[in-house]
């Protein structure tokens, strides 16, 4: 993979490295999942290792690839931590700068997700944290702008409820929620991201969900 | 973890509407701000502007360009709000010193009544010995999972859990309203912790008692903090964008007066507001300057020094204490003997800087007024709040994100006396107990160490 040093100059060369990578880049994240993991081969490990070589050498192509195939996994999960657009947009840029200088040290590909998303959550948490201490008390961290019409018809949850309730959370366990729900994270791709072991966070979980259960279903 | 519960894909479902759906990414675009706002490795620029099609100069004074935009703009908010404050002192003057009394700041219908209801006033109460638990009475606001409220004002005994009610106050869209009382307890500030502040509403017999202070966005400040003798308000005026501190506005509270106290220009502004002398003679409030405003609109700029500011109400020169390039000196505590000012501090890793901080534990620390002598109490886990001083000035508690502790003034003896979630503690008027936030309800622990007891589901209170 010397060619991930080459300068790019041309548009042509461009599009040439994006196919190139897409689809090591798509194997990488059906491995992801928990069924497909055995299909994760060792070639395909071959080739996102080689990837984040590419990036960790200064390929801002290679990592255009993983921006788009992570951003919005970051940014949605940013938005249920923050409760805020704007602050999960500046910690998922954020993360991003994190993600050009450090990931070179990714030597196991398969945590590349999960790693991303942490790292957007933990600027989104830091982020959080400057704002709290510019205002005195927050109950909510999510603003209430609810449009008032019908319920989701996905959901007999109110959205007023559940935004309340992840508010109460703190901020690590909002981001627990969302991982395993917004992003789909398997269990061990939760341990991956939270630093803690898969049987502890499925434990964790249990008792979120426990507790936003009794929660909404009392309100 | 395989299949998912019917509760579970209901709240997918109901996450999922809260975020939104995908959007398509600008990946290109994404990757370069990611690459311009990394501290330059290897070569970098060259590589980004081969990338770009331009010369790393022309790179350069793109960014360049934006700062200046931004500038400008900056500059007519400036101008706007120099000729709109010009125009507010000529309306004050014009019309006499009757605007410059605080008539809106304590409603008519709300003055003191001392002649009236001589039985168990709480300001007298503290003498008395079967007086309420922790020295005083705690007044905190329901929630009720209302945002638009109404909340409902209570004093509470949080020794029987008697409650009075004293009116109700209008929904702050899921915020609580953190209260504050006077050294005498006879005032009782509600601080703006969203902007324009309205007083208590349908205020009952026993509101009478009490001066109730609100800040109706007094003179463009905001964040106003209780003197310790109850008679100044002291507030921080912002610029239009919120990113520069101008000045500490102090108010009489019995409308005597105002006064404004420019802080040095560029100070950046960050914090809960300022925190009093025990005398009154000083606030000191945080800030950066220089600020790195990355994050916030402005990419490029220096490394913030972050200070701590002690600014006279006399009028005499600002003080700036502390140089901290790492996240800044959280919100200061004064300490009730005078001499010494508690922060807790962010330690970022080494090459990053607020607010791209990485990592980041605090430490807590007391800074001598004297001389700007730091000392190091111990270290303080992420999500905390402003250190408080007990009543006596021999210890500290603080709370982070792993519960509440206590640390003698000294830096020894610390205790933890609540595990798991607790913000905003307070000390009872005897320094006996802690109040305690802990989710929406309050609860109170002995300062000593024991079992902590709920309050109520209170989400705001102050003790």
């Amino acid at each position: 993979m010397g060619a991930a040093r080459r300068p790019l100059a041309s548009a042509a060369s461009v599009s040439v490295r994006v196919v190139y990578f897409a689809p090591a880049l798509n194997r990488l994240l059906f491995a992801m999942h928990p069924c497909d993991m055995a299909v994760m081969t060792s070639n395909a490990m071959e080739e996102a290792s080689a990837l984040i070589a590419s990036v960790a050498a200064g390929d801002e192509i290679a990592f255009a690839s993983i921006v788009r195939l992570y951003h919005e996994d970051m940014r949605r999960v940013c938005v249920v931590v923050a409760g805020d657009e704007g602050i999960a947009e500046d910690a998922v840029a954020a993360a991003w700068s994190i993600a050009w200088r450090k990931l070179g040290g990714l030597r196991d590909p398969a945590r590349l997700r999960p790693w991303l998303v942490s790292v957007a959550v933990n600027e989104a948490r830091q982020l959080i944290r400057a704002r709290q201490r510019r205002s005195l008390i927050e109950v909510a961290v999510i603003h209430v702008d609810e449009p008032r019409g019908g319920p989701d018809p996905g959901a007999t949850i109110s959205a007023i409820d559940l935004r309340n309730a992840l508010a109460r959370l703190d901020p690590r366990d909002r981001a627990l929620i969302a991982m395993r729900y917004v992003a789909g994270f398997d269990a061990t791709e939760l341990a991956l991201a939270t630093g803690r072991s898969p049987s502890g966070t499925r434990a964790r979980l249990a008792r979120l969900l426990h507790r936003l259960e009794r929660e909404l279903r009392d309100e | 973890m395989n299949e998912l519960s019917e509760f579970e894909r209901q709240l997918a479902a109901g996450i999922e509407a809260i975020v939104g759906p995908r959007r398509p990414v600008d990946s290109m675009a994404l990757a370069r701000m990611a690459v311009s706002r990394a501290p330059i490795r290897t070569s970098m620029r060259s590589r980004v502007s081969t990338l770009i099609g331009r010369g790393p100069r022309a790179l350069g004074r793109r960014h360049g360009d934006q700062n200046h935009v931004i500038w400008t703009r900056r500059n007519l908010m400036l101008l706007l709000a120099v000729v709109v404050t010009m125009a507010l002192i000529g309306g004050a003057i014009g019309a006499g010193s009757g605007l410059l009394r605080l008539p809106a700041v304590v409603p008519p219908y709300l003055s003191p009544q001392p002649t009236s209801s001589p039985r168990t006033s709480p300001s007298a109460s503290a003498s008395v010995p079967a007086g309420p638990l922790g020295g005083g009475l705690i007044v905190a606001h329901d929630f009720q999972n209302q945002h638009d409220g109404p909340f409902n004002v209570f004093l509470i005994d949080a020794g029987s859990g008697d409650r009075t009610r004293l009116g109700t106050l209008p929904g702050l869209l899921g915020r609580a309203y953190a209260f504050q009382w006077s050294a005498d307890r006879s005032h009782i500030l509600i601080p703006d912790a969203l902007g324009p502040m309205p007083a208590l509403q349908a205020p009952t017999e026993a509101a009478r008692r009490y001066t109730f202070i609100c800040c109706k966005d007094l003179h463009g400040a905001g964040r106003w903090v209780l003197s310790p003798l109850g008679d100044r308000i002291a507030g921080v005026r912002e610029d239009a964008r919120g990113e520069r501190a101008l000045e500490i506005v102090i108010l009489d509270v019995n409308g005597n007066g105002t006064v404004r106290l420019p802080l040095p220009t560029g100070v950046g502004a960050v914090g809960n507001g300022v925190s009093w002398a025990p005398d009154g003679s000083a606030v000191v409030i945080e800030g950066c300057r220089p600020c790195n405003g990355a994050g916030f609109g402005q990419r490029q700029s220096p490394v913030a020094h972050y200070h701590l500011f002690i600014v006279p109400t006399d009028g005499s020169p600002v003080r700036e204490l502390l140089d901290d390039t790492g996240g800044g000196p959280g919100a200061p505590a004064w300490s009730p003997d005078g001499s010494s000012i508690a922060v807790v501090r962010l330690i970022c890793d080494p090459g990053t800087v607020m607010p791209f901080c990485g990592g980041a534990p605090g430490v807590l620390e007391t800074v001598q007024v004297a001389n700007g002598a730091v000392k190091r109490m111990g270290n303080v886990g992420p999500a905390d709040f402003a250190p408080v001083w007990s009543p006596d000035g021999r210890r500290i508690a603080y709370t982070d994100d792993t519960g509440l502790s206590v640390i003698g003034a000294d830096g020894t003896g610390l205790t933890r006396l609540v595990g798991g979630e607790a913000t905003h503690a307070q000390w009872s008027p005897d320094g006996s107990w802690i109040l305690f936030r802990s989710g929406n309800s309050l609860r109170i622990v002995p300062s000593d160490g024991g079992e902590s007891r709920l309050v109520g589901p209170y989400p705001g209170g102050a003790w």
